[in-house]
């Protein structure tokens, strides 16, 4: 792994929220790491954190009443407290996010043509209407979308599920960026086009050599497309590993918690879970001897 | 127990005719899980709110207990099925507490006397594993699956004999996904239920259902028992839904059939 550069290092990251019942603390001193070009999956339940620390990368979380402290260093700079004109420069260029449901990722008001043509400015600020259409029907030609026009010039209620899907990739990857945060990006979609949206992803990052840091609940997707993976449990990584060691030889009691909450194919009945789980938290992290 | 008998439906969107249903033939028997498996826009939803009464079906006829349902339901017909939907923010109103939500089923159908209304509510959240806190409260101070709990509670005020399961899971975590669905088992079990499950999770459908059919852009494109669909499915299609499965242990990747 050491041809890679470090692309992404969260290091010591706390964040809380100052709420009327008092400070609540969501994450607890997270420490992760990305490469260039790696896929790293960051799984958990709801709740354990895992939205909040994609929005803390893109600079997302300003308000008064939340409190951060920690690093994230992205190319060599701490980018946890940039402003918000300097974040503009890199969302979008430099990082891309997709989020969980494309409906609402999208804007209901305007064509897909005119949101593509904003993402467009990003890339150069001069660029002039019908190059960015070009530009953009080129990329949806690209995931074999075959009627680019037809698409460009649909509101984003016209396009289905999985079609708005691709779109929303689209976007996110036409400018090339070095990362790539996915908010379970498959969990809106029904089985088949969850598929075809993971290999997309993974055929479009492969090209492009974009790192991926993919945030989910299903240990199948992760298995899908991951190549390392970090155990969330309410703002503590509880395991981290590579895929191999987190599915061959799972650690920590949360990990296999997830695990065995999926239905298996095999038909031996459903999972059985503990009615009085322990506090997962409480159980040291697990890291897995590196490679 | 439930005979659909060649039903067909159709939407007529800005001239385009969508057939949402064409010919469907089922029969659910008392004691059933039967689940209703396809991707999005197959018709599942729609042979849902069919069975429930919600669209009338333009071709076919529906039965229940060896009785043709008429146009209209009686109070008795509407009874007797219910109906536990997908999201479940969007199916309890905010603006009520759980305490009003259960007790309006309680009351149409008059199940018990008013005064026993709050003892029969708390008897209903007892039955989903929550306790009687939960009546004061309003549907935004609970988490998904509490939220989808309340939404099975209310489908079992009414005292019915099949519930309809409109993908209960999906909105869910696989932990709290693994949680509803062994509740729901429990409950099929102790009020002697018929389950009709419709979702596009395979892997739920192979551990919960008995029975399944797989249906694609309305039409019905295999059915039989669960056991003999998984381990020899005809219909390519039906291979390509169960190779879409996302697994975890490397033994489950060798009971997916081959793609030709």
């Amino acid at each position: 792994m050491s041809m890679y550069k470090k692309l992404l290092k969260i290091k010591d990251l706390e964040l809380s929220f100052k709420m009327y019942e008092g400070m609540s603390y969501i994450l607890k001193k997270i420490n992760l790491e990305l490469d260039g070009g790696e896929k790293v999956a960051l799984v958990g339940e709801s709740g354990s954190g895992k939205s909040v620390t994609t929005k803390l990368i893109l600079g997302l979380l300003n308000q008064k009443n939340v409190y951060k402290n920690g690093k994230i260093i992205f190319n060599n700079r701490d980018i946890l407290n940039l402003s918000q004109n300097e974040f503009k420069k890199i969302r979008g260029n430099n990082i891309s996010i997709i989020f969980q449901d494309p409906m609402a990722a999208l804007n209901p008001v305007f064509k897909i043509k005119t949101q593509f043509h904003e993402v467009n400015l990003n890339y150069s600020n001069k660029i002039s209407k019908k190059d960015s259409y070009i530009r953009s029907c080129n990329a949806l030609e690209k995931v074999s979308i075959r009627d680019p026009e037809r698409v460009m010039e649909s509101y984003p209620f016209q396009l289905s599920g999985g079609l708005a899907q691709r779109v929303v990739i689209t976007m996110a990857m036409i400018n090339k960026p070095e990362l790539l945060l996915a908010d379970e990006p498959s969990t809106a979609l029904d089985v088949t086009v969850q598929n075809q949206a993971l290999d997309l992803m993974d055929d479009l990052t492969r090209q492009t050599n974009t790192a991926v840091l993919l945030i989910t609940h299903n240990m199948g997707v992760v298995r899908k497309f991951a190549e390392k993976v970090y155990v969330i449990y309410r703002g503590v990584i509880v395991e981290e590993g590579t895929k191999k060691q987190i599915f061959d030889n799972p650690g920590h009691p949360y990990t296999n918690a997830l695990l065995n909450a999926i239905p298996k194919l095999s038909g031996e009945g459903l999972p059985k879970h503990d009615e009085n789980p322990p506090d997962y938290g409480l159980i040291p992290k697990y890291t897995h001897k590196s490679q | 127990m439930i005979k659909i008998d060649n039903i067909s439906k159709k939407f007529i969107i800005k001239n385009n005719v969508i057939h949402a249903l064409q010919n469907i033939n089922l029969l659910i028997e008392e004691g059933d899980c039967y689940a209703i498996v396809g991707e999005s826009g197959s018709g599942k939803t729609t042979l849902a709110n069919i069975i429930l009464g919600i669209y009338k079906q333009d071709k076919g006829k529906l039965w229940f207990h060896e009785q043709e349902v008429k146009k209209y339901r009686s109070i008795k017909e509407r009874k007797f099925i219910q109906f536990v939907q997908q999201n479940p923010t969007s199916t309890l109103n905010p603006k009520k507490t759980i305490r009003s939500t259960l007790a309006l089923p309680l009351k149409i159908h008059s199940i018990v006397k008013n005064i026993d209304l709050d003892n029969k509510i708390k008897e209903l959240l007892s039955y989903v594993g929550l306790n009687s806190d939960f009546m004061t409260r309003y549907p935004d101070t609970l988490s998904g699956g509490q939220k989808q709990r309340v939404a099975i509670a209310r489908a079992l005020a009414s005292e019915p004999k099949v519930l309809i399961l409109d993908e209960p899971t999906s909105a869910l975590d696989v932990i709290v996904q693994a949680k509803v669905l062994n509740l729901l088992l429990d409950i099929k079990k102790k009020f002697n239920l018929t389950y009709v499950f419709i979702t596009h999770d395979l892997s739920v459908v192979r551990n919960i259902a008995n029975k399944l059919v797989v249906m694609n852009q309305g039409k019905i494109e295999e059915q039989g028992e669960t056991k003999d669909v998984f381990s020899n499915p005809k219909s390519q299609y039906t291979k390509e839904l169960i190779n879409a499965i996302p697994t975890v242990l490397e033994s489950e990747d060798k009971l997916k059939p081959s793609l030709d």
